[in-house]
């Protein structure tokens, strides 16, 4: 399954990364479902034939969508 | 600028954003599918000292640890070895123990806490000194007896059944250091119970978890924990049977 760096920060365990199943795709010259592969080419993130960067203009819109979140819990 | 370091640029505003509110390793990037190299040996340093501090043994007589005086008792797992391997041994006192409890402990209170040192050791040194003297007097301010509270050595969650047959206190509190995650070794669970005895499973305990600053910070904890209590009290069991009162509006924010 697909964990954030292999790293389940709530639970505390840890599993398989986004990073893994990218890597044992390309290992065993396997692509996404069509589906995903269409979404992902959509987006910019699927050039060809392999994962590319996050568009800049995509990773900016991310940044600014988290202005004025903060973190719940960060009281030292 | 060109679009490779344009993207690197937002790539790097973006993490250091997501790095101030999570502890998730998200928008880490990596080369085609896989990590960069210094993430790949920032994970293998992290899992290497989860795994260490599973087997760091307590020392009851760190400085903020003594300061508790707490009595220690020990369960049937008789090394930390065997306090891993064998879970079941975990829950159960050894006679030694339990005659420890008759004698120093106090019976038939209103709340009975326990200090367990579970998965990481760590957590207890961390967190049990913020937790535990202000969850007493918060205890003792609401007129709550509490009893003598007991240090217990390669304990499982389930030797609060073995405490609650002995000194039949009404509610046990339990604060044992959680399974370590990566780089994050100092997580605190507080389990709680109505008249624990054995054969009580986790579907009749309840549960605060992640008790760290990065986590339910100790402050905050000790506030959910009175209030938990004082609503067992009031409904006279725990588990599955009793939602977490909401106390959000009384929590100080942080």
């Amino acid at each position: 399954m697909g964990v954030p760096g292999s790293d389940d920060v709530m639970l505390a365990y840890q599993s398989t990364s986004f990073h893994d199943a990218a890597s044992v795709r390309e290992l065993v010259g396997l692509r996404p479902a069509p589906e995903f592969l269409g979404r992902l080419q959509q987006h910019g993130l699927w050039v060809d034939g392999r994962l590319a960067p996050p568009p800049a203009p995509l990773l900016t819109a991310m940044t600014a969508a988290l202005e004025g979140t903060r973190a719940r819990r960060l009281t030292t | 600028m060109s679009e490779e370091l344009e993207v690197a640029s937002a790539l790097e505003l973006l993490r250091a954003r997501t790095a101030a509110v999570t502890p998730a390793r998200i928008f880490i990037g990596g080369v085609d599918g896989g990590y960069r190299t210094a993430d790949l040996l920032g994970l293998r340093a992290d899992h290497a000292a989860a795994r260490d501090a599973v087997r760091v043994s307590l020392d009851a007589d760190a400085p903020d640890l003594a300061a508790l005086a707490l009595p220690e008792i020990q369960t049937c797992a008789d090394s930390i070895e065997e306090h891993l391997l064998r879970p079941d041994l975990g829950r159960r006192l050894t006679e030694a123990a339990r005659a420890t409890l008759r004698e120093r402990g106090t019976s038939a209170t209103d709340v009975q806490v326990l200090v367990g040192d579970g998965l990481s050791s760590a957590a207890v040194h961390a967190q049990v000194p913020r937790v535990l003297p202000a969850f007493l007097d918060g205890c003792r301010e609401r007129g709550w007896t509490v009893g003598r509270p007991f240090l217990v050595r390669h304990a499982r969650v389930g030797v609060m059944n073995e405490v609650g047959a002995v000194l039949e206190p009404e509610i046990v509190v339990l604060l044992i250091g959680e399974r370590p995650g990566l780089a994050s070794a100092d997580g605190l669970s507080a389990y709680l119970a109505y008249r624990p005895r054995p054969g009580c499973t986790d579907a009749d305990r309840n549960l605060l978890s992640n008790i760290r600053d990065r986590g339910t910070p100790p402050a905050e904890a000790v506030a959910r924990l009175l209030a938990f209590v004082g609503a067992m009290r009031a409904a006279g069991v725990s588990g599955v049977a009793l939602k977490e009162p909401d106390v959000a509006g009384t929590i100080e924010p942080g």
